[in-house]
């Protein structure tokens, strides 16, 4: 899997959390707040997490918890997870 | 022992019943036959496996006895199991030789087993599958003196006829055998359909009798009392599960003259302790009494931990955590009530999201709901972010479509649910995990 195969893919996911918890979003990009702008709260997050490992194997939260406030920060930690593999 | 143990049986019993299987008898003589006829077929080497996959009983007991006489380790390869028997054998290059009904089969030639690895079970060693109730069955190092060590040996139990109503490749089962072939009984295979066990029982007189709560109360549903009551049971065992207090009277109105006794045991732990006095649960002041082997306590969060001698050594393969402390966490949930402690239900059945509980029957039931939904099963994920999520195993009606139940099986977890209980993945299945003919709920 390449950096932007992961990267499109934690988006979507966000995408598909956000439509299952019942509400609209049009777009995710990289420096959106994810509780203020997307409204993801730890457990949305944590669902996040569990999709993602269970698509890709990878969760980086398994041995670091880096601090996440943006899309972007959850994508770099997958990309460096994708890397230390 | 348990090979010296058939060749006495052979001596002292000879043409006698050792078994009784689907109408068939073994004797102690053919039973003794076949042990050295598998024995034969073995060739002896240092540090081997020797898986047994026979479905016969009389041929799993012989190569039992056979792999032991000559040194090596048996592991014990139910059939509900072939997944992982598959990846076992794949994995572990040490196993020798597959024992089925048919033939040994040899896999690698002892010359060709590799040096030894402290991986290795000990000499007196005997590996045995976890049910797998709760996630994959994995594989247990026992030693034969451990297992054994519960047999009872007195007149009492002598040369009796033991019903077999656990898999025989089980720890269960593996008990009920070394308790007959070591006090020269016969033991009784039980009849598969459930609806013919009341029958059996009484015609092949048997006498002491150990099996799963689930499997006394079917007996006493399908058969007459009456019947039953003909049966010269002298012992009941119950184990496997919680025995509930209308089943323990059930059976002791029904069989006035049987000792009834439950037992709690497991795979990892070995038989743990047993309980005569026909009341369901057990005494509080077995709690933190360290004059007994085996000690009890109950952790804070009200599960019962155990500290036994007889527990196993550890798990075979390296990538299973080896628990080396000596408290062992049951998954068992109990509450004290008064001077008992009592079973309240598997801590695998909660879910704990960040600390919120989440009873796996009440999301059950929402989805249930849900037009097009058939069945339901929900179930703990581990998360590392929040412990455990919820997660769904669906299936549906044939005209239904995922998409669309996706969406109304969220909306309705949203609509009756606070937030933390709704399901973080769907999976639809065409059938749902069971095992056994149990719903699973362990993640």
């Amino acid at each position: 899997m390449t950096p932007e195969e992961i990267s499109s893919l934690v988006i979507e996911t966000i995408h598909q959390v956000i439509a299952d918890s019942g509400r609209k979003v049009d777009q995710v990009s990289p420096d959106d707040p994810l509780r203020e702008k997307l409204g993801l709260d730890s457990l949305d997050l944590a669902v996040v997490v569990v999709r993602m490992q269970q698509e890709t194997g990878l969760d980086p939260f398994r041995r670091q918890r880096q601090s996440i406030h943006n899309v972007e920060n959850l994508v770099r930690a997958y990309q460096e997870e994708l890397t230390t593999v | 022992m348990f090979w010296q143990a058939i060749h006495d049986g052979m001596r002292r019993h000879g043409a006698a019943a050792a078994i009784v299987e689907a109408g068939e008898t073994t004797t102690w003589d053919q039973l003794a036959a076949t042990t050295d006829e598998i024995a034969g077929q073995l060739l002896p080497a240092n540090n081997q496996l020797i898986g047994i996959a026979a479905t016969n009983v009389s041929r799993q007991i012989a190569a039992l006895a056979a792999v032991q006489q000559q040194g090596l380790t048996p592991v014990l390869l139910p059939e509900f199991i072939a997944g992982e028997r598959q990846n076992f054998c794949h994995e572990t290059n040490h196993v020798g030789a597959i024992i089925n009904d048919d033939e040994v089969r040899t896999v690698v030639a002892g010359h060709d087993m590799g040096p030894p690895t402290q991986n290795d079970p000990p000499a007196d060693g005997i590996v045995l599958f976890t049910s797998g109730t709760t996630g994959s069955p994995k594989p247990v190092v026992h030693t034969w003196h451990a297992i054994a060590s519960t047999v009872r040996n007195d007149e009492s139990v002598q040369y009796r006829r033991w019903l077999l109503a656990y898999h025989p490749a089980t720890f269960a089962g593996m008990q009920v055998m070394l308790q007959a072939v070591l006090t020269g009984g016969t033991i009784v295979v039980a009849e598969r359909q459930q609806a013919m066990l009341g029958d059996q029982v009484v015609r092949d007189r048997v006498e002491m009798a150990s099996a799963t709560p689930t499997f006394w109360r079917h007996l006493l549903l399908a058969t007459a009392r009456q019947q039953l009551s003909a049966a010269p049971l002298r012992q009941i065992t119950l184990g496997g599960e919680a025995a509930d207090q209308p089943l323990l009277d059930a059976l002791a109105e029904t069989f006035p003259a049987s000792r009834i006794t439950h037992i709690y045991a497991s795979t990892e732990m070995g038989v743990c302790f047993s309980v005569n006095d026909g009341l369901a649960g057990f005494p509080a002041d077995w709690l933190e009494n360290r004059s007994t082997p085996v000690r009890l306590r109950v952790s804070e969060s009200g599960e019962l931990e155990i500290n036994s001698p007889r527990r196993m050594l550890r798990y075979l393969s390296r990538e299973v955590g080896t628990e080396n402390n000596e408290w062992f966490r049951t998954g068992d949930l109990v509450e004290v009530q008064g001077d008992r402690v009592q079973f309240a239900g598997r801590r695998s059945d909660t879910i704990n999201v960040g600390g919120a509980k989440v009873m796996p029957l009440r999301v059950e039931k929402v989805i249930r709901a849900v037009a097009g939904v058939s069945d339901a099963r929900v179930f703990a994920v581990e998360s590392s972010l929040a412990g455990q999520l919820v997660s769904a195993e669906v299936q549906l009606e044939p005209w239904q479509d995922k998409p669309s139940a996706r969406r109304e099986i969220l909306s309705a977890c949203r609509r009756e649910l606070p937030k933390h209980m709704l399901p973080a993945t769907i999976d639809f299945r065409s059938s749902l995990t069971t095992h056994q003919g149990k719903a699973v709920r362990g993640a």
